[in-house]
């Protein structure tokens, strides 16, 4: 039986339906004109990062602030392809990759920033794509740009940064959101040593092939390690970290955050993590109405919300097992 | 489990805040000291402008922003907004604003309480004329902003 891409995607479109009304969102999910639309920067979320829209307005905030003439574009018409790759569709998954090299080409841009981990790592390591344009990862670009951001705001916690190390690419986005990290006024920053067996990214994928056992047990050690170090609080490095990870601020007693809502909060900026909260809840009922402003603007099914909100968030708390789904970030 | 720090600053009483808002009436006409300021903030949640008088710290040529309450509304919004305006009588001007953090902001808080003891004492525990090393471990109380010129 062939990949549920449908699903897969729309999964995706739905969990962002429910947190972010179409009015509200800068980023963009539709192809550009063919005549072409110039921006100087094209910030490439790619699809995952829309199940948590705080990330997005996050960083198009930093953007904003930056005065950047950008693009944020994302979301299935902006497909990399590794999910297609990841199923054996090689051609679907080149096809796809080329074609949205196209759309970046209609925006003319100086340079293309990579939010997901996933994406370049399909054009820049797999495929090894020569791209028209300069393309660097969301965090490297950030380090480059903090000479023109002024901090607003002291953040007085003490961070440790869950990072990955699988291979150089992996150790520089870290060490960029690092120095991100120790960037803002009043934050501590506590080494933690990164878990090689956490592989690329975090995903359900690397979770089934260690064992949901194991990976817990390697998450709750990193957990002690940073507080052990004096941490208050553990920074993820990608979202799919975030999204596997926020619910073991449930366990105490450090705060789980992405790593850029903390730089961010030193610049003022301040988006709430509604996944995090719902996987925090877990309670089916107070999500959807929570969710209904976003539901009846966005026009979506209630039935299918349901749905979601009980696959996604409701088994928070107890052990859930490793899903067998491709998830690349 | 508690994401953001809590904030805590001293509230104005009923009495401090009605003086506030008359001194504040009286430094937006132009009186006052020549360190008296009508800050002007945008409201982090409304837009709305909301002004507090303050005193404006000038050392080693920066102009300097304490907060002696602590974390108070004003801060907040100039947290988020990144800016505000001074304004003294029909003067008004814009500044962006930068935290200040570290290792500065004992000698600033220092020079700002004895610049300004009979206002502010009673929000600091240490005397006015103590060396900055007297402020280092209560510099967390005291947010600090340097007002930069050109937003």
């Amino acid at each position: 039986m062939s990949y549920d891409y449908r699903a897969h995607f729309g999964e995706v479109t739905l969990t962002q339906d429910l947190m972010s009304r179409k009015d509200e969102r800068r980023w963009r999910l539709t192809a550009p004109p063919p005549a072409g639309e110039h921006h100087d920067v094209v910030l490439y979320l790619g699809c995952n990062v829309l199940r948590t829209s705080h990330m997005v307005r996050t960083v198009t905030a930093i953007f904003d602030l930056l005065g950047l003439d950008y693009v944020a574009v994302g979301g299935p018409s902006y497909c990399c392809g590794i999910v297609h790759h990841q199923q054996g569709d090689t051609q679907a998954a080149r096809g796809m990759s080329q074609g949205t090299i196209r759309l970046f080409e209609r925006f003319s841009p100086r340079e293309v920033v990579m939010w997901c981990p996933s994406c370049i790592y399909f054009y820049d390591e797999v495929q090894q794509l020569t791209l028209p344009f300069p393309f660097r990862q969301a965090a490297e670009f950030l380090v480059e740009q903090l000479p023109r951001l002024t901090f607003t705001r002291e953040v007085r916690r003490r961070v440790a940064l869950h990072s990955h190390v699988h291979n150089d690419a992996r150790r520089r986005e870290g060490a960029a959101g690092r120095r991100l990290l120790e960037s803002v006024p009043g934050l501590t920053f506590v080494a933690v040593e990164p878990e090689p067996r956490f592989g690329r990214i975090c995903t359900a994928a690397v979770q089934q092939q260690l064992g949901l056992g194991v990976w817990n047990g390697l998450l709750r050690d990193e957990l002690a390690r940073a507080q052990a170090g004096g941490a208050d609080a553990l920074a993820t490095i990608y979202h799919g970290c975030q999204r596997l990870i926020c619910r073991f601020e449930a366990e105490g007693p450090l705060a789980i955050e992405h790593y850029l809502s903390v730089f961010a909060r030193g610049l003022g900026l301040e988006f709430e993590d509604t996944y995090k909260r719902w996987m925090l809840s877990g309670d089916r009922e107070a999500i959807l109405a929570d969710a209904t402003p976003c539901m009846e603007a966005n026009g979506v099914d209630s039935a299918a919300a349901r749905a979601l909100v009980e696959r996604t968030f409701v088994p928070c708390g107890r052990p859930e097992p490793a899903g067998a789904r491709t998830e690349p970030s | 489990m508690p994401v953001a720090e809590a904030p805590e600053f001293r509230r104005p009483s009923a009495s401090e805040r009605l003086f506030n808002r008359a001194f504040g009436v009286l430094v937006g006409l132009g009186l006052g000291l020549r360190h008296n300021y009508l800050l002007e903030v945008e409201g982090r949640r409304t837009g709305r402008v909301h002004s507090t008088p303050v005193n404006v710290l000038e050392l080693d040529g920066k102009r300097l922003l304490v907060a002696p309450r602590g974390r108070t509304q004003w801060v907040r919004n100039a947290e988020t907004a990144g800016a505000v305006t001074l304004k003294k009588g029909r003067r008004r001007r814009r500044f962006r604003v930068r935290v200040v953090s570290g290792a500065d902001k004992p000698r600033i808080l220092s020079a700002y309480l004895g610049r300004f003891r009979r206002t502010v004492q009673r929000y600091f525990p240490v005397p006015a004329g103590s060396g900055p090393t007297a402020f280092a471990e209560i510099t967390d109380r005291y947010p600090v902003f340097e007002l930069m010129a050109g937003e």
